[in-house]
């Protein structure tokens, strides 16, 4: 038999390419976070810690980091714990048509453009008396997150055997014990994978700060967003590569949780 | 446990969930409709009406329609670039074997879960005329290139951000043309390339669909891509519906650019998608 697709060396190579491109703005980023000149120039002449130290030690920047901590953690909290209530009700849905249009109702935020969505945002908060709290920020961001850790939570849930649960449910046990007992243990690691999603989502979001954002809600994206319009320094870099390291990280821990594979509904390599 | 008390437990605790998407998603999208046909007074804000002035000062002014076109240009652009690039790397990504695809499939995603002022600080190190992209171009002989500031730049710039999104819907689409599809293909004499291009690629058209989907709406929320990469040479609509949202404080006005906007790509995309069924039927045919 001739030799698969998958496997073919020019296909390997565009790949490659491809996958440089999408990986190259994240390492030049990185790299001019710990540059030794005192001007933007890359490649760097050489290696040094001061711009990162400059950065953790700025109190603008740490008071905005310490917000963006805040609203991410609460986000996350609630995100999570709403997507498991609607992970749970549609699984009990009996009626096939209704589960399909809800949960495209519940992914549709996922693909609207998120600046159409932020000016509706806008709108709303406006008149609800919210725009520029704390509060807003955190629907605004939920909006986003919830359908993400809906997928994520789904996709296991999607993966379980469906015999245990009916084994404790005809034991005596209700729905919600089932879920409880049964389930939850069992998906309890997508969970955690989701609240990692979401927590990088509010942590990196700049678009609903920018639109929706007042003083109490400088997030650290939003205040190097400001920053960057004035000016441009290795000190960006800095902020960038601590982001950039936190996000790698968190995906790492969320594929070892979760697995990329299993999110996207791909057979993956563990069993 | 009966039926009918089983999805009356699974309405009950559906309902919160379903009652913030209400509120903070259908509700803002609809006061979004709403509130693009109220009056605005510069200095008074906005005042509850019905006119469609906006509509009218967006669609016919000669500035508008032409950052109307080129905004529906680099969409298109962008579009046909990132499914050209991302559709081999889905098909990859689900076919090939190998250890540790978890981890490639998070870091190939991970820009999309970057904040973007990284990636504009990225790309304006690297696009500028003295900047990397230009040094490597002199030094093989090439002509510098003009990319910061330029349409180019801000369609590379979301090419990068739109293949991450683009890839989950197109992996979800690849993975369900079964690997025995392709093989019985090529028992039948077709040379792997050719399985893919007449079997695997027409199967894939809701992937492609959904992933056009996904790019255009990147685009219509590229206002940041825009603001620093293309400045002010390349105004596209998001930009324009970020000044009035910041500067101008004109909301009817940006409500009505961001529903016509809206309606316009996705009756392109429509269309695009359907010219490319029409194309897909003739060359199969």
């Amino acid at each position: 038999m001739k030799g698969h697709l998958a496997r073919n060396p020019v296909l390997l190579v565009f790949v490659l390419v491809v996958m440089a491109f999408i990986l190259a703005p994240l390492a030049v980023a990185v790299s001019i976070g710990f540059s030794s000149s005192p001007f933007l120039v890359f490649p760097p002449p050489g290696v040094s810690t001061k711009w990162i130290a400059r950065f953790l030690s700025d109190p603008d920047f740490m008071a905005s980091l310490r917000v963006s901590l805040a609203l991410a953690s609460v986000v996350t909290v609630a995100g999570v714990l709403i997507a498991l209530t609607l992970a749970f009700g549609l699984s009990h849905l009996d009626r096939p048509h209704l589960r399909a249009a809800l949960s495209g109702l519940i992914l549709a935020p996922l693909v609207f453009p998120v600046v159409l969505l932020a000016v509706g945002l806008l709108l709303l908060l406006a008149k609800m008396d919210l725009l520029g709290s704390p509060i807003g920020l955190v629907a605004a961001h939920l909006i986003i997150v919830m359908p993400l850790c809906f997928v994520t939570i789904q996709a296991s849930i999607d993966r379980l055997n469906p015999e245990i649960a009916s084994a404790a449910a005809s034991l005596g046990a209700g729905p919600i014990r089932v879920f409880s007992t049964v389930t939850l243990p069992q998906i309890w690691a997508s969970v955690v994978g989701a609240g990692l999603l979401s927590f990088l989502f509010s942590l990196n979001d700049v678009t609903f700060a920018a639109f929706l954002g007042g003083p109490d809600t400088q997030t650290l994206p939003l205040k190097l967003f400001g920053y960057v319009r004035y000016r441009l320094d290795p000190l960006v870099g800095a902020v960038s590569a601590v982001f950039v390291f936190t996000t790698l990280a968190l995906i790492l821990l969320a594929d070892q949780l979760v697995g990329f594979d299993r999110i996207l509904g791909l057979q993956g390599d563990r069993s | 446990m009966t039926g009918p008390r089983r999805s009356t437990l699974a309405i009950f605790v559906l309902a919160p969930g379903l009652f913030f998407l209400a509120v903070f998603f259908v509700l803002p999208v609809l006061m979004l409709m709403q509130i693009s046909t109220w009056t605005f007074t510069p200095g008074a804000l906005m005042r509850a009406g019905f006119t469609l002035e906006h509509y009218a000062a967006f669609l016919t002014d000669p500035f508008y329609l032409g950052k109307l076109a080129l905004t529906a240009r680099v969409a298109l652009v962008t579009t046909i670039v990132t499914l050209v690039l991302a559709l081999p790397l889905a098909y990859w990504l689900v076919r090939a074997r190998f250890a540790g695809k978890g981890l490639i499939l998070g870091l190939v995603l991970s820009p999309l879960l970057t904040n973007f002022v990284v990636l504009v600080f990225a790309w304006i190190v690297l696009m500028g005329d003295n900047g990397a992209i230009n040094q490597l171009l002199r030094a093989v002989g090439l002509p510098a290139a003009k990319l910061l500031y330029s349409e180019t730049g801000v369609v590379i710039a979301l090419v990068h951000i739109s293949i991450p999104y683009a890839l989950i819907p197109l992996i979800a689409a690849v993975s369900q043309v079964g690997d025995d599809i392709e093989a019985a293909a090529m028992s039948l004499g077709a040379s792997p390339w050719r399985a893919f291009f007449a079997v695997v690629l027409p199967l894939c058209g809701a992937g492609l669909g959904a992933a056009a989907f996904v790019t255009v709406s990147i685009v219509l929320s590229g206002f940041a891509f825009a603001l620093f990469v293309g400045g002010d040479s390349v105004l596209i609509v998001p930009l324009l519906i970020w000044q009035q949202v910041s500067k101008t404080l004109n909301w009817p006005f940006a409500a009505a650019m961001s529903v016509a906007s809206l309606v316009i790509m996705l009756a392109i995309l429509a269309l695009g998608m359907w010219l490319a069924r029409r194309l897909g039927q003739r060359v199969s045919a």
